[in-house]
This record gives structure tokens, C-alpha cells and sequence, in this order.
């Protein structure tokens, strides 16, 4: 990683699903010009929100669902299928073409999630990039869905991706990517434990039957804090980075940006 | 398999490729940039009759999961959309120069394509970039 490059820090209040989503965007367009910041943002959501990818299918069906149960419904600028927010913390790191010389989507994907990987060890959980556990000696993403249930046809947890990270054969870390010309942004989700209920309700009765997830609560039988998983998070990134985080804010060009986001692009937009 | 970066066309830094034929400028991605993403899987274009800025986004593609904006070379009005590829984005991965272009764009004139790169001159570009 080059010398010149800083690198920020940014924990977040819990916020909705549209100021979310517009502040990764502020952040990676922002980065796309000025190309010299790392940013590791965590972040956690105001209220249980399902965010569907760029070109996910939103049903009607699953509009419903979340409707009747008060859930937010957001799209996200990366790619990837659904995913219900709720107990995790969130983050996203964005980074600016060519600190690393491959900036192939695994590659890229690889370097953001050493990071994780070690933070997970913090935590005493042994997370690997499903990438090294798995026969994908070509390199491509690819994904798998594997006997998924109508409705969960599109959940990140009934996908199997290269990108995935797992303790052994069950997804515990989803994550995903954008990419704009001069920036690139990797997010993924740490769920602290799984509201099963709720999920039967939007993916199906047998969700958590058929597909194989996990959360931290089950993988070390109590749930650690928003704050623990934050402090080993951060770790993990100082130790993958080899730089100390500089916990920093939002500029106000990045702020100004992310309101004309959140008022317009990221509410809801069906297909 | 090597890198393709065929003489003959143009190339932004942004990865995009223009064949430049009168008025008429076919625009696709490189095989770098398909190589980057991986297998696409989904792909969104401008309709025909939109017009396109040099410079800006007009299009986005997705493999598994990475979403990557496609952006102009040239400024125009879109007259030719490969519908082929909302079917089978993948043909961009096969055929990134050939069956894979992306748009025709009808140009005012061909003055902004003299800012961008000859095939040498890319390949110089991802070599000082350290990508080749």
C-alpha cells in the first residue's frame, strides 16, 4: 500500500437504510477524485432494514413482507442479493484504485477481508475467505445458490460466493462491491445474532433449514457487543493494513453529497 | 491467456474502448476491464435516443458480486443498444471487442476522440500503473 495514503476511521451512529447507502456513495465518489484515503467506516442500522443489491429483483411478495412488519426497504449501489439488517455491524472500506496494484474484484475483496478475518480472531472465531476453502482455481466470482426456497431465492445467506467468509461451511460474513472510476468499495455484514422469526417470515419456513448461516451468537454461544465487535474490527484492519486507523469524520463536501444522495437516489426504486 | 489490446481502436483510462467509423462511434469494454469483474452477470444500458456525456456514466455491470459504472468516451446520442447482451451479458467476457460492444453513439463531431489513447498508448498506461 503506498505510503502516502491515510487512513480514516469513521463509526457511525445507527442511521436509516437511504443515509447509509448515501454516505458509502458520498464516500467512494469523493475517494474516485481525491485518491488519497483509505476509509473503514462501521456502521449499524436505525431500524431492521432489508438492503436489495444494484440489480437484485425486489418482489411484491417481499415488499409485503417487510411492509407488514415495519421493515425498511433500501437499495444498495454494490452488487450481490438481499440482505436483512438488523443485530450486525456494518462495514465498508473504500479504497482507491491502484493502492493495490490487482484490483480484480477478488483480490480486492481478499484484501478488505483479512482484515475482518483477524477482527473475527479477536473475537475467538475462526473466519476463512471461502475463496481458499473452496475449488475455484480460476479466480472468478462466481455463485451458487443451492436448493434455495422461492423467497430466498435472492438472500445473501442462501448464496454461496467465493467472497463469502466462513466458519467452516457456514456463511457467517456476506460482502459485496462497487466500483466507480477511480474507487472501489467493499461491504459486508457482521451479524451479531439472527432474528429467526423474522426471516422465516420474509425468505420462508424453511430458510434457516436449508441454508447454512451462522452468526456470532451461535459460533460463540453469547452475543459480544456492538463495541467489542467494533474494537476487534478495528484491530483487524490496523494488523491487515499495517497502518494505525485515524478516527476522522465525515468532510463537508462528503456530508453535502450524501444529503442529495439519501433525499433522491437510494429510497426505494422497485423492478 | 495474454491480454487483448487490438491496434486500431481507441481507449479511455477508464477501460473502455471506442472503433470510430465517420460520425459513428461503437463503444464497448477491454479485456482488462471484463478480466477485472469476472463473469458479468447482469448488465443495464441507455436506451436509444439518450444522450451520453464524455466522461460520465452510461451504463453499469455486475458480476456475482461487484456492481462497476461504464463511462463515456465520447459525447452523443445513443443510436444502437446491443440488446443481445440483457440476455447474455457473459458474451462480453467471451467476445469484449467483438460481439460484446455495448453501444453506437452518433457524435456531433469526432474532436473528443483525439484525447483519447492509441492501443500503444494504453498499453503504456497499464504498465505505469503497474497492471501488466
Amino acid at each position: 500500500m503506498g505510503e502516502g495514503i491515510r487512513v480514516r476511521l469513521l463509526i457511525d451512529k445507527p442511521a436509516d437504510g437511504a443515509w447509509n447507502m448515501a454516505v458509502d456513495e458520498a464516500v467512494l465518489r469523493m475517494t474516485s477524485i481525491r485518491r488519497n484515503m483509505l476509509t473503514v467506516r462501521l456502521y449499524m442500522w436505525e431500524r431492521p432494514t432489508v438492503s436489495v443489491g444494484y440489480f437484485s429483483r425486489l418482489t411484491e411478495g417481499l415488499l409485503d413482507r417487510c411492509k407488514k412488519r415495519g421493515i425498511d426497504v433500501v437499495r444498495r449501489l454494490s452488487g450481490g442479493g438481499i440482505v436483512f439488517h438488523d443485530d450486525e455491524v456494518t462495514y465498508s472500506v473504500v479504497l482507491p484504485k491502484g493502492l493495490i496494484s490487482d484490483c480484480s474484484v477478488l483480490t480486492v475483496c481478499k484484501f478488505v477481508s483479512e482484515g475482518v478475518i483477524i477482527g473475527l480472531s479477536e473475537l475467538g472465531v475462526d473466519g476463512r475467505l471461502a475463496h481458499s476453502v473452496s475449488a475455484c482455481a480460476s479466480g472468478r466470482v462466481e455463485g451458487t445458490i443451492h436448493g434455495a426456497l422461492p423467497n430466498a431465492a435472492e438472500f445473501c445467506y442462501a448464496m454461496h460466493s467465493p467472497t463469502d467468509i466462513v466458519v467452516g461451511s457456514a456463511k457467517l460474513v456476506g460482502s459485496a462491491q462497487a466500483r466507480c472510476n477511480g474507487a472501489i468499495l467493499q461491504h459486508g455484514s457482521v451479524p451479531l445474532g439472527w432474528d429467526k422469526d423474522m426471516l422465516r417470515h420474509l425468505f420462508g419456513d424453511g430458510v434457516l433449514e436449508r441454508h447454512e448461516f451462522t452468526s456470532l451468537e451461535e459460533l460463540l454461544s453469547y452475543k459480544p457487543s456492538v463495541g467489542d465487535v467494533i474494537e476487534a474490527l478495528c484491530v483487524g484492519f490496523e494488523r491487515a493494513f499495517g497502518r494505525a486507523l485515524h478516527v476522522g469524520k465525515l468532510s463537508d463536501d462528503e456530508v453535502d453529497l450524501a444529503l442529495r444522495l439519501a433525499g433522491r437516489k437510494w429510497i426505494l426504486r422497485c423492478s | 491467456m495474454e491480454l487483448r489490446i487490438p491496434e486500431g481502436l481507441l481507449y479511455s483510462p477508464t477501460h473502455e474502448w471506442v472503433k470510430v467509423d465517420g460520425n459513428l462511434a461503437t463503444i464497448g469494454v477491454t479485456d482488462f476491464a471484463q478480466r477485472e469483474m469476472g463473469e458479468l452477470t447482469y448488465i443495464e444500458l441507455p436506451d436509444v435516443g439518450d444522450h451520453i456525456e464524455a466522461g460520465q456514466p452510461f451504463g453499469v455491470i455486475e458480476s456475482v458480486k461487484a456492481s462497476e459504472e461504464v463511462y463515456s468516451p465520447v459525447s452523443g446520442t445513443v443510436v444502437k443498444v446491443n440488446e443481445r447482451l440483457l440476455d447474455d451479458p457473459t458474451i462480453v467476457n467471451q467476445d469484449p471487442y467483438g460481439d460484446g460492444w455495448l453501444i453506437v453513439v452518433e457524435m456531433p463531431s469526432s474532436e473528443e476522440t483525439k484525447a483519447l489513447l492509441t492501443a500503444q498508448a494504453y498499453v503504456e498506461m497499464l504498465r505505469r500503473e503497474g497492471r501488466l
